[in-house]
């Protein structure tokens, strides 16, 4: 009797303890986690994520509210070159194509394809045409392709001082709106940023 | 005697029930369109107005450091459509630097011009001092 009384304890336990602990879809050594992609990065002063997040929508923010580029319905835009005349290596494409995302998803412009995708562009016109697999009634003709109403270009700038323990960056990023055809600017903004850091502990 | 003491001490419970409850932020308020993530002492968003420009809601919000010391405000806004559903994913935590005794003024764009409301997300790591 005795016996059966333990065993029927250590079950209640064991039951107790098992719907307790709630176990994670997780597998992991302990070491890794995920975090917060649109948090505020602050490991060091170099380029980081929220640069490339406060600028982009920034950016966005301000080309949207241009009155130039909303003198036609939803215009057609492509993206040139984004300089990078900083100290460090930047990837300015992937700034632009944050700002271009946004953009985009406004539903308020429309992009033409820029230099990069041009390539992949003909090719497929190429493939749809003169490769002989396609119907005629069914691929995409040649010769049909927009020109884009507007251009973006920019560049990015910055100004790293020292002094003793204190390191200060600057960074500019210049972003304007040059319309094809006449070559005039139609809109330009910038944004600035600034980061400090000092390596003393006191 | 008796019933006059309960009927106090009923009085006394609900006016303290009372003053326990916490008041759901008025409509139109600026409360209503504010999130914080903690209770801010030295910041305050003293003003808040929206307008539709170009066919996309613009926000315009004043931060308001009561504080004789600088204060650091990490900020974003939650954009909704009329349903009240979020539009355009999450924004970017963006930090901004509110000088002693500084009104900040802060202005935000909506993503695309279905959006019909908003939210401000406010939080302040230091800032836990008692009101002034």
């Amino acid at each position: 009797m005795h016996k059966s009384n333990n065993v029927l304890k250590t079950a209640a336990i064991a039951l107790l303890l098992s719907g307790c602990a709630t176990q994670s879809p997780t597998l992991s050594s302990g070491n890794v986690e995920y975090g917060d992609s649109k948090a505020v990065e602050t490991l060091t002063n170099e380029f980081g994520s929220t640069d490339l997040q406060t600028i982009a929508e920034s950016m966005a923010n301000s080309l949207l509210q241009s009155p130039a580029l909303f003198a036609k319905s939803r215009p057609l835009v492509t993206v040139a070159e984004v300089k990078n005349r900083t100290s460090e290596y930047i990837d300015t494409k992937s700034i632009t194509d944050s700002i271009r995302t946004k953009i985009v998803k406004s539903g308020m412009v429309r992009f033409a394809v820029d230099t990069s995708a041009m390539q992949t562009q003909v090719e497929e016109l190429a493939r749809q045409n003169q490769s002989g697999l396609y119907k005629k009634s069914k691929s995409k003709k040649m010769g049909n392709m927009e020109g884009a109403d507007f251009r973006i270009e920019g560049t990015i700038t910055s100004i790293v001082k020292r002094a003793g323990d204190v390191k200060d960056v600057y960074y500019k990023f210049s972003l304007q709106l040059v319309d094809n055809e006449s070559g005039t600017m139609e809109w330009a903004d910038e944004k600035e940023i600034r980061k400090t850091s000092n390596k003393s502990m006191f | 005697m008796n019933a006059v003491k309960s009927v106090s001490l009923v009085l006394a419970l609900l006016a303290l029930t009372a003053c326990a409850t916490h008041q759901p932020p008025q409509p139109g308020s600026i409360n209503a369109k504010v999130e914080q993530l903690s209770e801010m002492s030295y910041l305050q968003v003293t003003d808040l107005r929206a307008v539709k420009r170009n066919h996309l809601l613009t926000v315009q919000a004043e931060i308001n450091n009561t504080d004789s010391d600088n204060q650091q405000l990490y900020y974003r806004f939650k954009w909704l459509d009329a349903s009240g559903f979020a539009v355009g994913g999450e924004e970017a935590w963006k930090p901004v630097l509110v000088y002693a005794y500084q009104k900040q003024t802060l202005t935000a764009v909506a993503p695309s011009p279905q959006v019909t409301d908003f939210r401000m997300v406010v939080q302040s790591p230091d800032n836990t001092g008692n009101l002034p």
